[in-house]
């Protein structure tokens, strides 16, 4: 049962003690983004002044996750040839990462946290081509994220956390399910709202809230769906894990929503595993380990 | 038959090419899974519909290289299904390896319906890719 009255996932966000502000360089990227009158030069500029992004955005266009025919040598080109939206969100991406610091360690192995989270963006964003999205760097960023709120809730009450955590160890029930039992809510609805306190886009915003619950979504249902299905295959891959112990259990309109053929399955679990070590190097290293 | 319809990636970038011709017995397989020789079932087409390889064209060591190049994942081949290329790969495996794969992949779905099709092919994967994970494991430490 419920412990009713307790807190909610906004106020858990915003009342009790700090939660990470998003670096000051993703607001400049992304006024740059909407400004029309900003060029594709201005903004490599804006991204050239933080080194450590500039070198992880470079070491990313360089890698697997491209597979680019030349080498890409400045940030501009990389704007350039991966796109202006696309780097922002890329942007988005690394400038989280390095916000969650100083989580209790016997919760959550926080590399084994970001791996997983890495496999579901990766898988996502696969998903994203295959069905000739535009923007497969969004797709990336929701899976990137959709675990976000239990890094929140492992900060801000680690002994609900811990409890939760044990129970599904006796139980084997979803950790998902014994949060919202203990906490009243779970971790995707707390992603969701620090996303919101961010002030970043509904469809990402959504994407993360309801990745157990597509269908509840109301903006952006494809995106949310995207996530729900890839969630799914990253912890089939089980590289990492964010502290479920199986597979979620599929929403079967979540899977139709997406217009796919099973065929996808075996090409995107290949390419998901030939550019994972990639992808945890350009955003697990010290960025000191990737400037030249 | 309807003629069908398969997909190419590149990478970053979604491509889709069409058959252009239907052969009396093809099948979808992975480039991964392509050895020289295998004939090719129908045209292979870059992101701008180019042309790089007509229907009928002989793999050989340079035309892997290209294809990988390309990003190009599935191609259509000439006599193989991917269900043969699955069976050759189970066959290629261990049989006490394999049992043990598919003993850790199932209690992983023990909470999701295996009969749906998607969580079937997922299954299928999980189990082969556990199996030659532990080969190569295997392998590496003989």
């Amino acid at each position: 049962m419920k412990k009713a009255g307790k807190t909610d996932p906004q106020k858990l966000i915003c009342e009790s003690g700090v939660v990470p502000s998003l670096p000051i360089i993703y607001a400049r990227i992304n006024k740059a983004v909407n400004d029309p009158t900003s060029s594709m030069t201005s903004i490599g500029e804006i991204i050239s002044k933080d080194m450590g992004l500039s070198a992880r955005l470079l070491r990313m266009a360089n890698s697997a996750f491209y597979n680019f025919p030349s080498r890409i040598d400045t940030i501009s080109q990389a704007v350039i040839v991966i796109g202006i939206e696309q780097i922002r969100d890329l942007a988005l991406g690394t400038s989280v990462i390095e916000l969650f610091e100083g989580i209790p360690r016997h919760l959550v192995s926080m590399e084994s946290f970001w791996r997983h989270s890495m496999t579901c963006g990766l898988t996502a964003r696969m998903l994203a081509v295959h069905r000739r999205e535009i923007n497969v760097e969004r797709y990336f960023v929701a899976g990137l994220l959709h675990d976000i709120g239990r890094l929140i809730i492992y900060m801000k009450i680690p002994g609900q956390a811990s409890e939760a955590l044990s129970r599904c160890k006796t139980t084997g029930e979803f950790l998902y399910q014994a949060e919202r039992e203990i906490m009243g809510f779970h971790h995707a609805e707390v992603g969701g709202a620090l996303m919101q306190y961010w002030k970043l886009p509904a469809t990402l915003t959504e994407a993360v809230a309801f990745h157990h619950h597509p269908l509840d979504s109301n903006h952006s249902s494809v995106d949310a769906s995207t996530i729900h299905v890839a969630d799914i295959i990253a912890n089939a891959m089980e590289l990492g894990s964010s502290g479920e112990r199986c597979i979620p259990s599929l929403v079967p309109e979540a899977w139709e929503q997406l217009g796919l053929s099973t065929s996808v399955l075996e090409p995107t679990l290949n390419e998901v595993d030939r550019q994972f070590h990639d992808i945890i190097e350009v955003f697990l290293e010290p960025v000191s380990k990737l400037l030249p | 038959m309807s003629c069908a319809v398969f997909s190419c990636i590149l990478i970053g970038l979604g491509v889709s090419c069409h058959l252009s011709y239907l052969p009396a017995f093809m099948g979808t397989i992975n480039v991964s899974d392509l050895q020289t020789d295998m004939e090719l079932a129908s045209d292979v087409k870059n992101m701008n519909d180019q042309l790089l390889f007509p229907v009928g064209t002989r793999i050989n060591e340079k035309h892997l290289r290209t294809l990988k190049a390309w990003g190009i994942v599935e191609v259509d081949v000439v006599g193989v299904s991917r269900e043969d290329v699955t069976q050759r790969a189970i066959a290629a495996l261990d049989p006490e390896i394999l049992a043990a794969a598919e003993a850790h992949v199932v209690p992983l779905f023990r909470y999701t319906d295996r009969r749906h099709p998607l969580i079937s092919e997922l299954f299928r994967l999980c189990v082969l890719r556990k199996a030659r994970a532990s080969f190569h494991e295997k392998s590496r430490k003989n």
